[in-house]
């Protein structure tokens, strides 16, 4: 009886390992690399970055192992269909890691990518050397209305600022423990923030404020267009709480729009096109220049520059880094995400020339970006894994101008990008933890 | 008896509750399955265990999901509300109350309960409220294990009748209820709309039933559209302004449901999904089984594989889709999508705004013409009372017969009628018309003008909303 129960034993634990290992025990060797999802072949990670998850492009079943030489992760990567009684050992791959340090925490907002309406929306934070990510605020706490355009000053995690629409609504300004929301369309200038940038000392915000509008394609492979009909910089001063129309930023004939600031705050980069007619059917005429201001005592100086931009192109969300402007460069138009044609572009502050940042694009829309708090890091949203759910891409600025190859931000399983049904919009490093501040911010809707 | 009736008493709830349901709530469970969501992901679950009762919104969506098969709602429904009573009946028959008016209605009691959960579910948007309670009894029931069992009271004759009245009672109101009947007739045309049976919507939405509820005919037009009845039959239906033909810029779930479908059929695919995002935001994971099957449809249509495929995959999480996503999925794999040609830009793309009769231009620009179209742009030139731009627009179109209502609109704008061949009947009618409204009786115009164009144009006429009308001049054609 004994005997008989040790070799239902035996036999039960066989045929469980056999379903758990499931490969083949022989393996033909390929000389080529492994054709996965995501792409990580090439890829520069950070040293402290949540373990790379992959499978398979086909789908077929595959297992891999790391070896670490030096500053070089080697994967190799066994693969087999179901049935198969022989695997595939492919070809090694590399990924390199760079001793540049990034920023612990990244934050970004999950919502539908919807049209007008939405449900949930959570500007989350997620940490870099894991996969936990956690809520800072959801718009449960300002009755469903609409929270975004989050932006912290210089990567603080204690201090930030976002919109919280509907009603009793307005920007939401945190400083620790302190969460307070203004209204700036009941301040000074009376009109309402739209796209801010904090400036590096802290003191000031520029927002700018826009009129937003959309329109619909009829069976487009671009099905919607975002466009502004107006739109101008203002700058609040958080010492004062005054908030103020910059006169040569806010032209009736011209539309300013993506303020970002110099690291030394001495210039503001944004965007600047020619007011037209009837946005919707001139769309296509909408053209943005690279602009720039300067910015001395807590003023504006002198006429604007134009820096970069011609009529066949457009130019959003510039953002300056040693000695250049990383920016996202369209044939048209101001709302990016929904552009196929959306890539990252470097402008040369030097040279005065721009050019693609081919490393970073993908024939799908690559938009909104953010620097690490270093300069080291850029991390961006793409559109290229199917079109229509933003992910987020980090990849190591070299210098020059010149990036290495970006890789996804690293999930448990890779399905998780397939399963959640929310893009993640405006990407941005932060350089610790993030409170969560969801009962403050609903108090002041109560 | 004492053992068996409550068994009795549980077969016959679970009859009771299911003849009603499947009577009188059929297609409201099936727009209820519609409506929900289960899927086996990580964000699901965290976003269910967000909400307050997430135990009870997770055993809803689970069987909920399921309702969207035809009589499998009334089914579940009457097997939760029975083992609801089954439950609390435990629980009743072995804690001890200290009232003795409690042990007094032992099974009466549990009877109540199923019954008031019943009828609040039937009435609810969801059955939510049915979860609840079974999760309440199922904990109550628990509890009761650890107690020693009483003795069972008897079945006492007025127990038997006061279970009766309470069965009966909660069977009559729902039955009766006007509310749970309009949501149901709702939801029959929702459903047909959906599986393009437009007898059965036509069937539903009369111009008789119109008068109770004119925010139906848009259903009815749509299906006229494919019956090829809208214009012979549009002016029958109460219509009193332009907004009742359409649900535009409507943003409820009726409204999303209504125009992504309405998009979809006349082929304008993008604003399909525009408005299934739209309707999906109205519900607790911001989609739905429903959106995530019509995103697949849309997508399809559009060529856009890709997101076909992603679809599939978050539905094949679904224990309800997950065989059919699955077989879609291995349909589509490696499908290529269509995608644009090199340097193509969208900037000179026709677009659409909240403006319908511009929007169908718009379709029509972009090479999308269907008959349902056509006949609804002709619909909304005579609901503007813009017939000059109505007589040129149907010049445009093929006319095997002219229909009645079209005949009305040109013979009102004063066009030869032997030039675009308006049958005799019509002209016969439009100048007994005539003839009354210049003698003033109006009393005849109004008997005779009833169901026709002329009856609109006349009442916008009165209320100043058209300047242009009858041409009463006697030197005129007619």
């Amino acid at each position: 009886m004994r005997l008989i129960k040790h070799i239902t034993g035996i036999t039960l634990i066989a045929i469980l390992l056999h379903s758990c290992s499931g490969a083949p025990s022989e393996r033909i060797p390929n000389d080529s690399y492994p054709d996965i999802i995501p792409d990580y072949i090439g890829v520069t990670i950070p040293e402290k970055i949540a373990k790379l998850t992959f499978e398979m492009t086909d789908g077929s079943n595959c297992r891999y192992e790391m070896e670490r030489d030096g500053d070089t992760l080697w994967y190799t990567v066994t693969s087999w269909r179901k049935g198969d009684k022989m695997a595939t050992l492919h070809k090694p791959f590399p990924v390199y890691i760079s001793a540049d340090p990034i920023d612990p925490y990244i934050a970004y907002r999950l919502i539908e990518p919807g049209y007008e309406s939405w449900h949930n929306i959570v500007i989350a934070q997620r940490e870099l050397a894991s996969y936990k990510e956690s809520r800072i605020v959801s718009n449960r706490a300002n009755d469903m209305g609409c929270v975004n355009c989050h932006t912290f000053d210089s990567g603080n995690p204690q201090r930030m600022l976002f919109h919280a629409r509907g009603k009793g609504g307005g920007t939401v300004f945190i400083d620790e423990d302190q969460v307070r929301i203004i209204n700036l369309a009941q301040v000074g200038a009376q009109r309402q923030g739209t796209y801010p940038a904090w400036h590096p000392s802290g003191r000031y915000v520029v927002f700018s404020s826009n009129s937003t509008f959309q329109c619909f394609t009829v069976n487009e492979f671009q099905p919607i267009e975002v466009y502004d009909t107006a739109s101008d910089i203002i700058l609040m001063d958080l010492q004062t709480d005054s908030v103020m129309l910059v006169p040569q930023l806010s032209l009736e004939s011209r539309l300013e729009t993506f303020p970002a600031w110099s690291e030394d705050g001495s210039t503001l980069y944004f965007c600047s096109a020619e007011a037209i007619e009837n946005v919707a059917n001139n769309r296509g005429k909408v053209h943005y220049r690279l602009m720039s201001a300067r910015f001395e005592d807590g003023q504006f100086v002198g006429e604007p520059e134009e820096l970069f931009g011609d009529d066949s192109c457009s130019v959003s969300f510039p953002r300056y880094n040693d000695g250049y402007v990383l920016f996202t460069h369209t044939a048209f138009g101001t709302f990016p995400i929904w552009h196929g044609e959306a890539d990252l572009w470097m402008y040369d502050v030097e040279s005065k020339e721009a050019f693609p940042a081919e490393i970073l694009n993908s024939e799908k829309a690559e938009s909104y970006h953010s620097w690490s708090s270093n300069g080291k890091w850029v991390i961006f949203g793409s559109r290229r894994l199917d079109g229509r759910y933003t992910r987020v891409y980090i990849a190591h600025y070299k210098g020059n101008g010149e990036f290495d190859k970006p890789f996804l931000l690293p999930q448990k399983n890779f399905k998780h990008n397939t399963l959640r049904l929310k893009s993640y919009n405006i990407p941005e490093f932060i350089k610790g933890e993030v409170k969560d501040y969801e009962k403050a911010v609903s108090k002041l809707f109560k | 008896m004492k053992n068996r009736g409550k068994y009795i008493i549980a077969a016959l709830l679970f009859a009771v509750v299911f003849c009603i349901g499947a009577l009188f709530q059929r297609y409201t469970a099936i727009i209820q399955g519609q409506n929900s969501l289960f899927l086996f992901t990580g964000d699901y679950f965290r976003e269910t265990f967000a909400t307050s009762w997430p135990l009870s919104h997770l055993l809803e969506s689970f069987f909920v999901q399921f309702y969207e098969i035809p009589m499998v709602g009334p089914l579940l429904t009457a097997l939760i509300v029975t083992l609801i009573f089954l439950l609390y009946n435990f629980f009743s028959q072995r804690i001890s109350s200290p009232f003795p008016i409690v042990e007094v209605f032992q099974i009466v009691d549990a009877v109540a309960l199923s019954c008031f959960s019943w009828i609040y579910a039937s009435m609810a948007e969801t059955p939510l409220i049915l979860f609840k309670i079974l999760l309440i009894s199922l904990g109550l029931a628990i509890v009761a294990l650890f107690a020693k069992k009483k003795e069972a009271a008897k079945l006492k004759i007025w127990k038997i009748a006061v279970i009766a009245l309470f069965v009966t009672g909660s069977a009559l109101f729902i039955s009766i209820s006007k509310d749970i009947r309009s949501d149901e007739t709702t939801a029959k045309v929702r459903y047909a709309t959906y599986k393009g049976d437009w007898n059965k919507v036509l069937d539903n939405v009369t111009p008789q039933s119109s008068i109770d509820r004119p925010e139906m005919m848009p259903y009815a037009f749509l299906a006229m559209g494919f019956t090829g009845e809208l214009g012979d039959r549009l002016f029958t239906y109460p219509i009193k302004n332009i907004e009742e033909f359409d649900m535009e810029g409507l943003h409820t779930v009726e409204g999303n449901y209504f125009n992504s479908l309405l998009n979809y059929y006349m082929g304008n695919h993008n604003e399909a999904i525009h408005h299934i995002f739209q309707y999906s935001c109205h519900f607790p994971h911001g989609m739905t089984h429903f959106s995530l099957s019509q995103l697949i449809r849309y997508n399809n249509s559009l060529g856009n594989y890709t997101m076909v495929r992603k679809y599939a995959q978050i539905l094949s999480r679904s224990p309800r889709y997950s065989s059919s996503a699955r077989k879609l999925l291995k349909r589509f794999e490696g499908a290529q999508d269509s995608l644009p040609p090199a340097g193509h830009l969208s900037s000179s793309a026709h677009t659409t705004t909240n403006n319908p009769p511009h929007d169908l231009i718009q379709l029509s620009l972009a090479g999308i013409n269907s008959r349902i179209a056509q006949e609804r742009f002709l619909c909304y030139l005579m609901l503007q009372g813009s017939l000059e731009y109505f007589v040129e627009a149907f010049k445009i179109f093929k006319w095997e017969r002219i229909p009645r209502h079209y005949e009305e609109a040109l013979l009102l704008i004063g066009v030869n009628p032997d030039e675009f061949g308006i049958s005799a009947g019509s002209q016969r009618l439009f100048n007994v018309i005539t003839s009354a409204m210049m003698q003033l009786d109006m009393p005849t115009v109004d008997r005779m003008a009833k169901g026709t164009y002329w009856e609109y144009h006349f009442y916008k006429q009165k209320e100043g909303a058209f300047e242009s009308g009858l041409d009463l001049d006697p030197d005129s054609k007619l």
